[in-house]
């Protein structure tokens, strides 16, 4: 049965993170205009890494179960790690742990058990900043993304089939990009194809966000067709992911977002990326 | 009555012996004549830390501070807690070992309590938190199993007792206590989820996979090469494993 290979030290799966960095990124998200999409993505894209290393945390260090790697796209194409994983691809998720470029602290607010509120200070570790500089280089950061995700799946043919999140805002301005997402998905393990997720921000103030549907017919444009048709079924274990976080789907539900909030993207970030089988 | 019990145990697959993350107690096997005997094992969820601390802790405290009533329950589980929190917080720890830390670790328990009434008869109570097992054959079939008796009760998320009082109320909540009785010549397996799962479905298939626990003997080895031929054939599943055999002669 596809989907189902056990997550081990001795065979890791992989997440890789494709980043829109282009100008429209700078804008604010049409639910929480204080913050620009750039910054809310980076927010996310650092908290899911810090969710990921305290889940592979151990006793005796982090367990090196998957591989991470972010690409940023905008004026230029690449790792878009800061601090000493600057220029890296793919990394073992032990050496991320240890190696945040920085680590800010923020409160948060706690139950203070008599019936209020407390500031607690929490350690949030830095790896990734927010860009938002250039066109949308989507072909080109898929192209990076095959070659980096066929050289993983060499390394480990059994694996559980990599997963790759593309977050965007925006038309590709390379070209269309409908060739490289089917060339990535179609690179396999022996456990199944590679899952493809496409997270469409919102760019319109009155578009309502559409998330994880079944077919295209309700897809506003072309383009929207385009990210939903190259994305990937979402698998049974994804899909009662998303049960908890209420979306009902169906087995043709898709990794495809549409007008998306910063809720939603942190959702479907979870959807793609909660671990499973690990050993 | 005249109990013999022997333990094995072997890590998951790929890990390293000291890696494994269940627990039973006693610490050794047995071969005597007494009217009360108490065991128990424990499986640490692989998915929190130190869970292999949690682990020992309740399937010592089981015997040793009997569970046999919900407040010496619940006062010992307080007093583990403590404990747990005192053993774990010795040394300073990165920043992602110590948020990991403020979940708590998690582990499924079980344990088995018989009590000698008549020489060749008695009763026994167990007490199951979680997805660990206990079988007891008669006349070669299975006579009683508890708290799981089909392998499709098995899933990933098994409500299991945690470090943290504030994450116990479910957990606590789907306690099962059950009682029985035993007679010469009846064993009882106690075992951790994989194994048990196994168990299960080769029962639903027809097969008497006691016989193939008895016959597994006194050596580890033949345990080892059982469970890993099993695990390598995906008829098990990869995860630590533990079987306590009881037998009363």
């Amino acid at each position: 049965m596809p989907y189902s290979a056990e997550i081990s030290r001795t065979a890791p799966s992989c997440f890789l993170f494709l980043i829109d960095q282009s100008g429209s990124m700078g804008d604010g998200f049409t639910v929480d205009a204080g913050k620009k999409k750039s910054e809310g993505v980076a927010d996310a894209i650092n908290k899911l890494l810090q969710n990921l290393v305290i889940r592979c945390a151990k006793e005796d260090g982090v367990r090196d179960y998957f591989h991470v790697g972010v690409i940023g796209y905008g004026t230029t194409v690449g790792s878009a790690y800061g601090g000493s994983l600057r220029g890296r691809d793919m990394v073992p998720i032990s050496e991320i742990a240890n190696s945040p470029a920085r680590i800010e602290e923020r409160t948060k607010k706690t139950d203070d058990g008599a019936g209020g509120l407390l500031d607690q200070t929490i350690r949030f570790p830095i790896w990734f900043e927010p860009v938002a500089n250039g066109g949308t280089p989507m072909c080109r950061a898929f192209s990076q993304a095959r070659n980096l995700i066929q050289s993983f799946v060499s390394q480990h043919p059994d694996c559980y089939p990599p997963v790759v999140i593309n977050i965007t805002d925006g038309e590709s301005t390379d070209g269309s990009p409908t060739t490289a997402m089917h060339d990535l998905s179609a690179i396999q393990s022996t456990d199944g194809n590679v899952l493809l997720f496409n997270l469409m921000l919102s760019n319109n103030p009155n578009a309502s966000p559409m998330a994880f549907p079944d077919s295209e017919n309700a897809l506003p444009d072309e383009y929207a067709k385009l990210l939903f048709e190259a994305a990937s079924p979402l698998t049974t274990f994804m899909r009662s992911v998303a049960a908890e976080h209420g979306f009902s789907l169906t087995d043709g539900s898709r990794g495809f977002v549409l007008n998306a909030d910063l809720v939603l993207i942190i959702q479907a970030l979870d959807i793609g990326t909660r671990p499973s089988n690990l050993r | 009555m005249h109990i013999i019990s022997e333990i094995f145990w072997l890590q998951k697959r790929g890990s390293a012996e000291s890696e494994y993350e269940d627990a039973f107690w006693p610490a050794r096997s047995f071969d005597e004549t007494c009217e009360r005997f108490t065991l128990a094992i424990a499986d640490g969820a692989t998915e929190s830390s130190f869970s292999s601390i949690w682990a020992k802790q309740l399937a010592r405290s089981y015997v040793r501070d009997g569970w046999d009533r919900d407040d010496s329950f619940r006062s010992s589980l307080a007093k583990r807690q403590r404990l747990w929190t005192k053993i774990v917080s010795r040394k300073p720890l990165p920043w992602y070992a110590e948020q990991k830390l403020e979940q708590g670790a998690f582990a499924a328990v079980l344990g088995l309590t018989i009590v000698d009434q008549s020489g060749s008869s008695g009763s026994w109570a167990v007490f199951a938190s979680g997805d660990c097992c206990l079988v007891q054959i008669r006349n070669d079939e299975i006579f009683r199993s508890c708290p799981l008796s089909s392998s499709d009760g098995f899933n990933n998320s098994p409500v299991l007792l945690a470090t943290s009082p504030s994450r116990n109320i479910a957990a606590i909540a789907e306690i099962v206590r059950q009682e029985g009785i035993w007679q010469s010549g009846d064993v009882f397996y106690l075992m951790t989820d994989a194994l048990a799962a196994w168990f299960f479905r080769q029962a639903e298939q027809g097969a008497k996979p006691w016989e193939i626990l008895l016959n597994i003997g006194l050596e580890e080895s033949t345990f080892h090469e059982f469970v890993r031929a099993e695990q390598e054939s995906a008829r098990m599943r990869n995860d630590d494993v533990t079987l306590y055999r009881v037998d009363i002669l």
